[in-house]
């Protein structure tokens, strides 16, 4: 496929993305679970740029998210900020920490880094469980206010879809414009091999910094959009296991694709809403389910796709 | 004083004792499982099971939990490892949190959210050494710590299958070549880690209420350990449980409790800073 027909495939689908609400208009709860996932689509695409671009694997993906939620209610509750700049700031909030954390993180590689993110996402959600008098504890911050532009408030769910969905787009604008770029290029080439690049000149820890750096950015922003469309956070949901689920989305989804993140996050939300019938069993499934895909699709759904389609167009291959 | 630092080696043991059954299976393949603390939980609520569905003897439910977990370990293997043992390594990583959640929701379901505490072999006895007040089950953990880990360099050393183990651990090509029966010794190496589990989750069993998150718990200090150890070392996991378990008691008694696991996760990152390799590990190299 050339680049020229893959961007209007990306630019169709977003017009279908634009209109699907529309259908849903008078489905509170159906809208509730596209605001979800538009959500966890950013979120994943955060991830995807330290897996999908460098091949590491990071499960402190929660601590960037739950920075971003903590500034933005911060920032326009006691400090009265307008939303976007205070979206902006959490970003800006939550890449300095990625900052901090990215410049030993960066350093190390394979298990060590696993175990580093991981480190960084629980010291993160124990300073929020223990700092009372910023956090306020357990009890999390409530009332906080929805996002407002000029004479616009997005306080409804269909308001809301919107919102997320221009962010999305921004997300994907960094996505798309990182592969096609140099930069993008030589970081593929350090996921390939990191040694072999950096004979041909790639220095591998400012792109792996920049990278953590873009993937804590756009955590936040998927923290401060989740904070004010919930309207109340506390500390218990950005555990390790928010941190799990986003890298499960990735990798069902297919990391370093373009559309692996859109299906997984979609995909998980659904199929977890779908199983939540079975009331205590719908996480057994769950877990099996993850098995199972590694199992079978190694390379998520987005792999499979490929791959069906390739023997599609040359059956005999 | 005393007291603190005798309840922080017990709890060190413990953390050792999980640490090397995860490292066992990491020598061995290289697989990072991320449900060994689910596995230590279940190895205690077998116990439980044991106990309170079956009426069984503390003794009886002991060889029970081992036996089950035996079992749990061959399936454990032929799920999450097996299949998946020529991708990359990620692949299994995620196979076997997915195989977490699965087995802490199983719990939830089988058992409920509420924690729950298993007997120990002693009950609530203790020794008293002159005003200092000694659990006798943090001394059973200790003795228990002490015999494994002298069990196993024997084990390793000088029996014919710890020999073959070792030897898958360090190069399966060649132990193939060999005659070694390399994917029966896999097994076994996931059945000596689920019986470790199975062991430590006993001892764990009445200090800490078991719930079913406890397995995500004990699988990040486990981690913490064998970091400060050096991956892979096993003279480090004991050195690294026992450092742990004694800084964590000082640290909420004399510091803050609030923030001690604040602190541990602290411990950890710098230590992968300072000295990656640990303690008394491997160098960390790069492959190209």
């Amino acid at each position: 496929m050339n680049p020229r027909k893959k961007i209007l495939i990306v630019f169709l689908l977003l017009a279908a993305a634009a209109v699907l609400p529309v259908f849903f208009k008078s489905s509170r709860y159906y809208l509730n679970l596209l605001n979800l996932a538009g959500i966890f689509i950013i979120f994943t695409y955060s991830l995807n740029f330290i897996h999908g671009y460098l091949g590491l694997i990071s499960i402190g993906q929660a601590g960037f998210f739950a920075i971003g939620a903590y500034v933005t209610a911060g920032l326009t509750m006691a400090v009265g900020l307008n939303y976007f700049p205070a979206l902006f700031l959490a970003g800006v909030a939550s890449t300095l920490a990625g900052m901090v954390i990215g410049f030993p993180a960066t350093r190390i590689s394979g298990h060590y880094f696993v175990l580093i993110t991981l480190g960084f996402g629980e010291i993160v959600r124990l300073v929020i469980l223990n700092w009372k008098e910023v956090t306020n504890g357990t009890n999390g911050v409530n009332n906080i206010p929805p996002p407002r532009l000029g004479p616009w408030v997005f306080d409804s769910r269909f308001s809301y879809y919107y919102l997320v969905l221009f962010v999305i787009v921004l997300t994907l604008l960094v996505t798309m414009s990182l592969r096609r770029s140099k930069y993008g290029r030589s970081m593929l080439a350090l996921k390939v091999g990191e040694l072999a690049a950096m004979a041909m000149g790639v220095n591998p820890l400012s792109h792996k910094l920049i990278n953590f750096g873009l993937s804590a950015f756009f955590a936040g922003l998927a923290g401060g959009l989740y904070a004010s469309y919930v309207g109340s956070i506390s500390p218990e949901p950005f555990s390790v296991n928010l941190s799990v689920d986003v890298l499960t989305m990735l990798l069902v989804g297919g990391s370093g694709t373009i559309a692996g993140p859109v299906i997984g996050a979609t995909f998980l939300v659904f199929l977890k809403e779908g199983l939540r019938f079975m009331k205590e069993y719908y996480m057994i499934l769950y877990g099996a389910g993850i098995v199972l895909v590694m199992i079978f699709m190694p390379y998520g759904i987005a792999g499979l796709i490929d791959r069906l389609a390739v023997r599609l167009r040359y059956p005999s291959g | 004083m005393i007291q603190e630092i005798i309840s922080g080696l017990a709890m060190g043991c413990v953390y050792a004792l999980v640490s090397f059954g995860f490292v066992l299976v990491y020598n061995a393949v290289g697989a990072v499982n991320f449900a060994h603390g689910e596995l230590v939980m279940f190895g205690g609520y077998f116990g439980l099971i044991a106990t309170s569905w079956m009426h069984l003897p503390l003794w009886a439910a002991f060889l029970f939990s081992l036996v089950a977990m035996a079992g749990l370990g061959i399936v454990y293997n032929r799920v999450a490892y097996y299949p998946m043992r020529q991708r990359p390594a990620v692949t299994v990583i995620i196979a076997t949190i997915g195989m977490g959640i699965l087995l802490r929701n199983s719990a939830l379901a089988l058992f409920g959210p509420d924690p729950v505490k298993l007997k120990s072999f002693l009950g609530d006895h203790v020794f008293d050494v002159g005003g200092v007040i000694i659990l006798q089950h943090h001394v059973l953990i200790i003795a228990v710590t002490i015999a494994l880990f002298i069990g196993q360099s024997f084990f390793f050393s000088r029996t014919s299958i710890g020999r073959k183990l070792e030897a898958t651990a360090q190069d399966q090509e060649t132990a193939r070549l060999m005659g070694i029966n390399v994917n029966r010794m896999i097994t076994l190496t996931f059945v000596l880690s689920a019986l470790l589990a199975s062991i430590a989750g006993f001892l764990l069993g009445p200090i800490w209420f078991r719930d079913p998150d406890v397995g995500l718990i004990v699988i990040l200090k486990a981690f913490i350990v064998i970091v400060i150890g050096g991956f892979g070392s096993i003279r480090g996991i004991l050195a690294g449980g026992l450092f742990l378990g004694v800084i964590e008691v000082l640290v909420a008694s004399h510091l803050t409790s609030e923030y001690r696991d604040v602190i541990s996760f602290l411990i950890l990152i710098a230590v992968l800073i300072v000295l990656p390799q640990g303690f008394f590990g491997e160098k960390v190299a790069q492959k190209v």
